[in-house]
Order: C-alpha cells, then sequence, then structure tokens
C-alpha cells in the first residue's frame, strides 16, 4: 500500500538564490494525522506548497500514489487540500459562498453538485448562515472555519493545514482542535502550538534549516528535551 | 490660496453626472472602451492567469493609498492619486486597468465620479495620467541615466506631468460640454500644478523605498509589456488635449479668459498683454462651444485611429513572434 | 475622497426584496443608467421636470424600502463638486441678476438658471446611483455588470479590489497609527516636520504599503492555484431576467421618451 504523502530528496531555492528546501524527505500514511514543527524560516511553508504542485523543486513527491507532474496537476491539487496561514490570502472572493464553492467550480463540477458540496463543507465546519456574508467583517476564527471548508468542498483526501491556530483566541482554538480532532482524514499540519501537537498528533516531524532532522511519535520526541532544546522547540 | 482647501476636495478630477453634456459623455464612453479592449489584450500577454490577483489587489492598494493622508496646510491635506506610481511600478498597461478598476468602483461604490461620466472619468485618471506618466517616466530615465538621483527627478516629473494633463482634460471636457465651463480649464490646470508637487513628493519618496526595500518588485516589470505602444498612445493623446485645449479656449477668447482672471483675480496687467496677443479665434462660421466639441470630436477620432493603428501594428509584429504567454485563455 | 466606512457598502437596506430590490441586478444597472441618461437629456431650466423625476426616484425607493432621507443623507459627498459649476454664474452673458458688492461682477439670470440646473441634475443623478447601491450587493452588482458584457477580468479583478479594499485600507490604517504614536503633534495641524519632511514620510507609508500589496498578491495567487484555478474565474448563475424585469425597463424607457420630448417641445 502506498503512502499518502511520499515527499524523497526534495530540495529548493526561492529566485532570490535563498535555499528554502535541502533534502526533504518525509511520508505520512494514510488517515494519520501528522504535526509538522520547526522554528521559523525552516522551510515549513515552502515544503507544504509544493505538495500540491503550488511550488515544483529538484526531487519527488507523491501523493496518494501520483507523482506531482504537469499531468497529474489537476488531480493532486483535487487530492490535497491546502489551507493557508493568513485566512485573508485564503479567502478571496467578495462572499463566503464564492470562496467555498471556488474549488468545486473550478474541478468542473454541475452547478447543483456545486451548491451541495458548498452546504455540505459549511455544515461540516458550522457555518451554514454564512453563506452570503463578507469575509472582511467575521473574525478570525470564523475565517479560520471558513477556509478549512473552501477546501473541503473539494472533497479531498489529504488536508494540509500552515498554523491552523495562529491568532486565535483561546475558545475559538479549542473549537478549531476540536474540528480537527474530528475531521477523519489524513492530516499534515503545520504549527508553532505544542500543546496542540502533544493534544491531537501521534505522529511528528521536526524541520530545521530546510531539513526534516527527526520523524517519529510525537510522545517520544516530546520526551528528548536535548533535542528539542537544539532545535529551538519547547515542552508543552 | 485661500481657495485651496475647497479644490483640494475636487482633486480627485472625478466628474459627477449632470455636467457633461451627452455627446460629450458618450464620446468619452466611446474612447475608454477602445483603450480598455486594446489594454485587456495586453495585460493577458504579458500576466497571463496572475493579473486578476496581481491587478485586484493592486487596485485595493490605490483605494488605501489614498486613504493616507498628506498634512498640508491647517486642517487641509492631500492624498496620493497614484496613476503614475502604479504605472512605474506595474507597468503602463497593467496600471491602466488597476486605475479603470479604480475609477470604476469609486463611481459604483462611493459615486465619486457619475455612471455617465466614467467614460472620461478613465480616460482622465486611468489612461491619460497612467500612460503620461509612462512616457515621461520613460523619457527621463534615458536621458540621464540609471541613478538614484535620475530615479527620483523621473519619478517626481512623471507624478507631476500625470496630475496636471489629466486635470486639464477634465476642465476642456467641463468646457466642451458648457462654454459657462470655460474658466474650468485654467482652474483646474492652476490649482492641480499645485496639487500636483504633493503627488510629486510621495511617488518620489514610495519609489525611492521600493526601490530600496525590494529592487526586484520595481525592474521586474521594466522590459515587461509594450512600452512602444504606451508612448505612441501617450503622444497621440497629449496631441489630441493639446489642440483640444488650444480650440476651446480661443473659441471664446477674449471674452472667456478675461472672466477667468477676474474670477481668479489675476486681471491685472499682468495678463492683458497676453490677451491683447492671441488672435480673437474660433472656427469659421461656428458658435464657440460647438466649435469646441467638434475640435474635442476630431482629437478624440486622431487618438481613436492611431489606438486603432497601433494595435494593429502590434497584432502584426505579434504574429511573428512565438506566442509564450498562451497558458491562459480568459 | 473615499472616507466612507466598510458598513456603509453594506447597508442593512440590501437585505430589501420588494420593489426594485427585487429586479435582475442587470436591470437594475441598467435602469439607474437609463434614469441618469434621461435627466442629462433634458434641456436646462425645465425645474418642474427634474422635480418630477426626482419625485418618481423617491417613490421608487420608498417602494424598495429605503428612505429619501438617507439617499439624501449621502448625496451630500457629491456637492464639492459643484464649486466646479461656480463660474457659470459670472461667465454667461445675459439679464443682470444681481451684481456682487466690492467685486462689482454681474450674475445673469441666464447663468444662474445654468447653475442650478447643472447642480440639479447632478444631485438627482448621485441619488439614483446611491439607490442603485443601497438596492444590490456588491456581489450581485459584479455579477450583473459581467452579464452586461463588461469584460470578465475587468469584473473578476473589480471582485478582488472589492474583497481586499478594507484589509489593504486597515493595513492603511495601522501605518496612520504608528506615524501618529511618532509624530504626537501631527494631528494639530502644524509641526511633525517640514512639508517636505512629511511628504517623504506619507510616501514612505505608500511605499511599504504596495510592497505588503504586492507580496499580498503572490499569496493569494498561490492559494487560487491550489484549488484548481487555471486563469478564469468562474461564478454560478445567479439571477434570470423575469417578466417584471422586461416590463419595468419597457415602462422605464416609454416614461423617458415621453418626458424627453414633453421637456423639448412643449
Amino acid at each position: 500500500m502506498h503512502h499518502a504523502i511520499d515527499v524523497s530528496d526534495l530540495s529548493f531555492s526561492y529566485p532570490d538564490g535563498r535555499q528554502a528546501l535541502d533534502g526533504v524527505t518525509l511520508s505520512v500514511a494514510p488517515g494519520q494525522k501528522t504535526a509538522l514543527v520547526g522554528p521559523n524560516g525552516a522551510g515549513k511553508s515552502t515544503l507544504l506548497l509544493h505538495l500540491n504542485g503550488v511550488l515544483r523543486g529538484e526531487g519527488s513527491i507523491h501523493v496518494s500514489g501520483l507523482e506531482v507532474g504537469d499531468d497529474s496537476i489537476g488531480a493532486i491539487r483535487a487530492a490535497v487540500g491546502l489551507v493557508f496561514q493568513d485566512p485573508d490570502d485564503q479567502l478571496f472572493s467578495p462572499t463566503v459562498f464564492d470562496d467555498v464553492a471556488f474549488g468545486p467550480i473550478h474541478l468542473g463540477f454541475s452547478e447543483d453538485e456545486v451548491r451541495k458540496r458548498v452546504a455540505d463543507a459549511l455544515d461540516v465546519v458550522e457555518m451554514q448562515d454564512y453563506e452570503n456574508r463578507v469575509p472582511f467583517h467575521l473574525s478570525i476564527g470564523e475565517k479560520k472555519r471558513i477556509s478549512i471548508a473552501t477546501v473541503l468542498s473539494m472533497n479531498p483526501e489529504i488536508l494540509v493545514l500552515d498554523e491552523p491556530t495562529a491568532g486565535l483566541d483561546p475558545r475559538a482554538r479549542r473549537n478549531l482542535i476540536t474540528l480537527l480532532r474530528d475531521l477523519d482524514m489524513t492530516m499534515l499540519v503545520s504549527t508553532h502550538d505544542m500543546a496542540m501537537v502533544s493534544e491531537l498528533f501521534r505522529q511528528l516531524a521536526v524541520m530545521d534549516g530546510g531539513r526534516i532532522v527527526r520523524e517519529g511519535r510525537t510522545t517520544e520526541i516530546l520526551a528528548d528535551s536535548d533535542f528539542l532544546h537544539r532545535h529551538g522547540l519547547e515542552k508543552p | 490660496m485661500i481657495r485651496l482647501p475647497i479644490f483640494l476636495n475636487v482633486a480627485a478630477l472625478h466628474i459627477p453626472d449632470g455636467f457633461l453634456s451627452v455627446p460629450v459623455a458618450l464620446l468619452g464612453l466611446l474612447l475608454a472602451l477602445i483603450v480598455l479592449a486594446y489594454t485587456l489584450r495586453q495585460t493577458r500577454d504579458l500576466l497571463g492567469e496572475r493579473q486578476i490577483p496581481l491587478l485586484g489587489v493592486m487596485a485595493a492598494f490605490v483605494f488605501a493609498a489614498q486613504s493616507i493622508n498628506f498634512p498640508v496646510l491647517g486642517g487641509t491635506s492631500g492624498h496620493l492619486l497614484g496613476g503614475a506610481l502604479v504605472s512605474i511600478v506595474v507597468g503602463p498597461w497593467p496600471a491602466v486597468l488597476v486605475m479603470t478598476v479604480v475609477v470604476g468602483l469609486q463611481a459604483l461604490l462611493f459615486q465619486d465620479g457619475g455612471l455617465l461620466a466614467i467614460g472620461w472619468n478613465i480616460v482622465n485618471m486611468a489612461v491619460l495620467a497612467v500612460l503620461t506618466g509612462a512616457l515621461t517616466f520613460g523619457l527621463l530615465k534615458r536621458l540621464l541615466g540609471s541613478g538614484r538621483t535620475s530615479l527620483i527627478i523621473a519619478t517626481m516629473a512623471a507624478a507631476w506631468i500625470s496630475v496636471v494633463l489629466s486635470a486639464t482634460a477634465t476642465g476642456v471636457e467641463l468646457a466642451a460640454s458648457d462654454s459657462g465651463l470655460l474658466a474650468a480649464v485654467p482652474a483646474m490646470a492652476g490649482i492641480h500644478a499645485i496639487i500636483g508637487l504633493g503627488e510629486a513628493l510621495i511617488t518620489g519618496a514610495a519609489v525611492i523605498l521600493i526601490a530600496r526595500a525590494r529592487p526586484a518588485i520595481l525592474y521586474q516589470n521594466q522590459d515587461a509589456g509594450d512600452y512602444r505602444a504606451a508612448y505612441i498612445f501617450a503622444v497621440g493623446l497629449i496631441i489630441a488635449l493639446a489642440v483640444a485645449t488650444f480650440s476651446v479656449l480661443s473659441s471664446s477668447l477674449p471674452d472667456g479668459l478675461e472672466r477667468v482672471a477676474l474670477d481668479y483675480g489675476f486681471a491685472d496687467r499682468a495678463l492683458d498683454p497676453i490677451l491683447r496677443i492671441m488672435p480673437d479665434y474660433t472656427l469659421p462660421g461656428i458658435e464657440g462651444n460647438i466649435g469646441g466639441i467638434i475640435v474635442i470630436i476630431g482629437g478624440a477620432i486622431l487618438a481613436a485611429l492611431l489606438i486603432l493603428l497601433v494595435g494593429w501594428l502590434v497584432r502584426h509584429r505579434q504574429s511573428y513572434r512565438a506566442t509564450s504567454g498562451e497558458s491562459s485563455r480568459i | 475622497m473615499i472616507e466612507a466606512t466598510n458598513t456603509d457598502l453594506n447597508s442593512p437596506k440590501t437585505e430589501s426584496q420588494s420593489g426594485l430590490a427585487s429586479l435582475d441586478p442587470r436591470s437594475k444597472i441598467l435602469l439607474a443608467c437609463g434614469f441618469i441618461l434621461t435627466l442629462s437629456l433634458l434641456p436646462p431650466g425645465e425645474f418642474l421636470i427634474y422635480g418630477l423625476l426626482l419625485i418618481v426616484l423617491y417613490i421608487s425607493a420608498s417602494l424598495s424600502d429605503c428612505s429619501p432621507v438617507y439617499l439624501v443623507r449621502r448625496s451630500v459627498i457629491a456637492l464639492p463638486f459643484a464649486f466646479a459649476a461656480v463660474t457659470l454664474l459670472f461667465t454667461i452673458p445675459g439679464e443682470s441678476l444681481l451684481t456682487l458688492p466690492i467685486l462689482g461682477i454681474d450674475i445673469s439670470v441666464e447663468g444662474a438658471i445654468r447653475f442650478a440646473s447643472i447642480v440639479t441634475r447632478s444631485w438627482i443623478s448621485v441619488q439614483a446611483a446611491i439607490l442603485l447601491i443601497i438596492l444590490t450587493k456588491v456581489a450581485d452588482l459584479m455579477w450583473g455588470l459581467q452579464g452586461l458584457h463588461t469584460p470578465a477580468i475587468l469584473v473578476s479583478v473589480a471582485g478582488f479590489t472589492y474583497r481586499y479594499l478594507d484589509v489593504l485600507r486597515s493595513e492603511a490604517s495601522r501605518l496612520r497609527t504608528a506615524r501618529q504614536a511618532r509624530s504626537a503633534t501631527l494631528s494639530a495641524g502644524r509641526g511633525g516636520g517640514t512639508l517636505l519632511w512629511r511628504a517623504r514620510v506619507t510616501g514612505w507609508m505608500v511605499g511599504s504599503l504596495m510592497i505588503r500589496s504586492m507580496e499580498r498578491s503572490e499569496r493569494i495567487y498561490n492559494a487560487m492555484l491550489a484549488r484548481g484555478y487555471t486563469g478564469e474565474v468562474k461564478t454560478l448563475t445567479r439571477f434570470e431576467l423575469r417578466s417584471r424585469d422586461y416590463w419595468s425597463m419597457l415602462v422605464a424607457a416609454l416614461t423617458a421618451v415621453i418626458i424627453i420630448l414633453v421637456a423639448h417641445f412643449l
């Protein structure tokens, strides 16, 4: 059986010459929820952008058995739901409905199917009554939930989230953690929220300097305080 | 200077509905449509699928930048118009689209500028301001070479000229609609010669900051796009504007200008000789107001023909070129 | 000049579903433009007919749950441009209405009529445009424009602009707050360095806002790509023209023609 995500020896440099990824190798099993932690600038966001082909580096990436490339890009983008850190980047449409419908429309679904998917996705994140709202007027917590709905409406196999709890107040953070726990799908989540990591994720990957420096069970890694200290991380 | 606060309020140059006669308004709409059709093709080839988010956010940026006020005197303040700035940073054709969207939304969402008058408002603030800014910037950069000083001078001159020319054009359009509004030409041009200084300073500082912090942004667009077409366009528009201004002003001289002079309190001996030297010029057999309209129409048709010619030339040249920007069909 | 707050864009009136509000956005746009065109086609001095059209506008507004008082209140923002028409009072030759003291300039009757005509028509037109935006949600308005063959790119770009208007304006206001925090006397009108210095500071703020905006547009582009974007922003059909749309446009067009003919020939 293939992995849901299989990255091997991936390297990437930005046009300005800065090397962001330096031989990353990482795999995530189907149904598994994995956290990705590491200091700012470690390359976490860059890695996530590779998972559905927004950025293309050297090396190979397989997502649910498909190699990321020009031919597979449509299927890959349908399979991987990527949620960006700033919901104001993720929610770019004039209304919530348009935003949640954007993915399904561009995947080519019929009008009825699009409406159904939008309703279902908003239902999952408990934002049913927000269809006609304007994103700007929502709280950050609401925006985050709707950001997740914008990819759930595409029915992805894998959910990839970039710092989902950043900027949330305690109650919104709690709601979001509950939502992520209840979503039964493969998940790769980059975060600084170590409390959430130990609560929600059994697998952990630690990134530093453009490489995965350790991959394994969360409890084991969090117990190794020397290792955490070396990579600027703290035990929750 | 006492009049300044009042005119700072109209500094945004948006002509509301009711001021333009219907033929003049329709002419503006036609001209705007022609330029936009051309511009849309240019930006599609230039930016491809990237253009929608980039230009959309840039237009929102112009709104936001206009909300940053610039305290001038007492309680008054000015703000940026932005045509030249956007033109210098993202290139002339994308800038025309950005400013068109800004002008359009100002009219639709905020009633800043009329719905029928939208044609001329687009021509003034989105086409004339942007393209003359690009022309001035390009010419001066070529003349002065590449250094920081030359960048500052070229930027400031571009900003000043773009504001003054679009203000003058606004005045001419008003005067062509109603000869009684003749005073708008010197008033608009004069006031905006001062307001343009603010525009020049702000634009200059903004471009310098970008050149220091993110030089890549400033130069990634320098080779992109058909600058020559933009320059030809700009020259055509300036000629049309000059012809229209001269004819509108002279069609009711000396009567009109003298009154303007009276109203604005500079009808002293200083102006008298000039008024006497200028010939009492009108189109033969035609009443002043109509003469003005005819000349504007003529100028606009001239500009339109130029535009078509340029479009034809460009398309012809492009058919020889490998089509690299065809990734998107919109 | 744009000082309207974001709440202005989402006035509760947009929830109205009666009268004009229930029409297709395309009809509403055409009706508003037609109304303004009619006004512009009227000769100067026909104040009775201007008044009649104003009453028509107010009745339409009231039937659509929008108070005319609200229209009047918001129309004030368009007044400054009336100053541009002031010169009409002096430059149109004719019978003297009154002579300004001190300056000794005559105001002619004809000039006064022309001035009043332009300002009145302009004021009524603005209220029609305000009614349009009150009765149409911005997203619907965009959809309507596209339905009326506005180029799709222009409408998509405008959609993004509308979405990021307030996001970037709040970024700008954070920059303004930072500026104020560092120059205490600035709000009093004077101080805060020379004029040149203040212009440069404003320019730096504008420049850094521009950089941030361009970077944001890159991130948005990535977010779009991640959801299957291929260069075209597609939307679903929202409205269909119904018989009430055709009827209202027909009635409006006939009324307009009659009014224009009456004004010119009676």
